[in-house]
């Protein structure tokens, strides 16, 4: 019996020493892309735009402001989501492709979603380089490098 | 009946003394004619599976096995059906079947209550559908209720184990079985990364890792079916 004892007591303390606790703000799928704009030949100049339209969806919030950097937003109802840039005087447009794949990223979260293999399918930019094809906050801060 | 149970008290104690048993006899090599003819068969059931479901509110689960001796081997089948409900800010629900397969070599084959430490290898297979329903806030598209399912996604790995049975009470046994899984392979879910394969257990590590390797535990209790006599090997003794 005490060998029996033994064994289950061994296989307890293994089960629970496998239950880690997570912290769910650890959690590093984000919900959006990262896009940093840089003007060619003059690493210094600002960009302004009017305004920002995710199609099917609307304005973007703080589309108006100076931008370096701009979170993109990948609606998980879709596997292409098209952004349209506007300034006083042109149009940009970028249409970006991702797979997405929901997951329980720990039973104490909430679930999340995985974006990967980010990619584009068309953009009117001067060019466009693609740095990281997966959102993941932690590994891969910027997605997209883009060029005025 | 005290004798059965002083026999079942014996034969514990020996698997406990077993390790510590110095074999120093010394007798003469007896070549003896393998038997490969069955003698018997085990059947038996998941306890630790009826037990999980009576303690564990969100896992449903029932299990069997069944084994068949030839010579020091057992040819072993293990089979199962699990339904886990996980309500938490999410709602999982993952519902399948496994199957498992192999060989086990019996290392104590001159035991006289035919008890039986033996090391095994399994086959496993498995499967299962799964939903995922959870509620996202977005900062752009506001709060959004989300339901992804996975239709017959299949799973399979490999197991080794260590498989303790011991006799208590006439053709009563009761067994453990401590395994360590691996190699698992799954095929591309439709929607959503499951989080639970039955027969293997967690797939989704805390974090971000998949869990590439499993250990588990099962406690059968087993009922021997013995239909020939069978001669119990003599120990090989130099």
């Amino acid at each position: 019996m005490r060998f029996w004892l033994s064994f289950l007591t061994i296989g307890l303390c293994l089960f629970e020493s496998c239950n880690e606790i997570e912290d769910c703000t650890l959690d590093p799928y984000g919900n959006y892309a990262v896009a940093t704009f840089n003007v060619l030949n003059n690493v210094n100049q600002i960009v302004v735009f009017d305004s920002i339209i995710l199609e099917g969806y609307g304005r973007l919030s703080g589309d108006q402001d100076t931008l370096v950097d701009m979170l993109l937003p990948l609606p998980i109802k879709n596997n292409e989501a098209i952004f349209h840039y506007y300034t006083d005087s042109s149009l940009y447009s970028l249409a970006v492709n991702y797979k997405s794949l929901p997951l329980i990223y720990d039973l104490s979260c909430n679930a999340t979603i995985r974006y990967y293999d980010l990619d584009t399918s068309y953009h009117s930019f001067d060019s466009l380089v693609i740095v990281g094809s997966e959102v993941h906050l932690d590994y891969v801060p910027i997605n997209f490098e883009i060029y005025l | 009946m005290s004798l059965s149970i002083l026999k079942s008290i014996y034969n514990i104690l020996f698997l406990i003394l077993l390790p510590f048993l110095g074999i120093s006899q010394i007798v003469d090599t007896v070549q003896i004619k393998p038997d490969w003819k069955p003698s018997r068969l085990h059947v038996g059931i998941d306890v630790s599976r009826l037990i999980g479901t009576a303690v564990q509110a969100h896992k449903n689960s029932l299990g069997g096995m069944i084994d068949l001796d030839f010579h020091r081997f057992l040819f072993a089948f293990e089979s199962g059906i699990e339904k886990i409900t996980r309500i938490k800010t999410f709602e999982y629900t993952n519902q399948g079947t496994f199957l498992k397969w192999g060989v086990d070599y019996n290392l104590i084959p001159h035991n006289k209550y035919r008890n039986i430490i033996s090391l095994g290898l399994r086959y496993a297979k498995s499967r299962f559908s799964d939903e995922l329903k959870f509620r996202e806030e977005n900062t752009w598209f506001g709060t959004q209720d989300l339901q992804f399912s996975n239709k017959n996604v299949s799973s399979h790995w490999t197991e080794i184990l260590l498989r303790l049975n011991v006799r208590v009470w006439n053709n009563l046994l009761l067994g453990s079985i401590l395994r360590i899984e691996m190699m698992k392979n799954i095929s591309t879910p439709n929607q959503f990364n499951p989080f639970d394969i039955p027969g293997w257990g967690r797939n989704w590590k805390s974090g971000t890792d998949e869990k590439t390797v499993n250990m588990g535990f099962s406690y059968y209790v087993i009922y021997n079916f013995s239909y020939r006599e069978k001669k119990i090997l003599p120990r090989k003794i130099k």
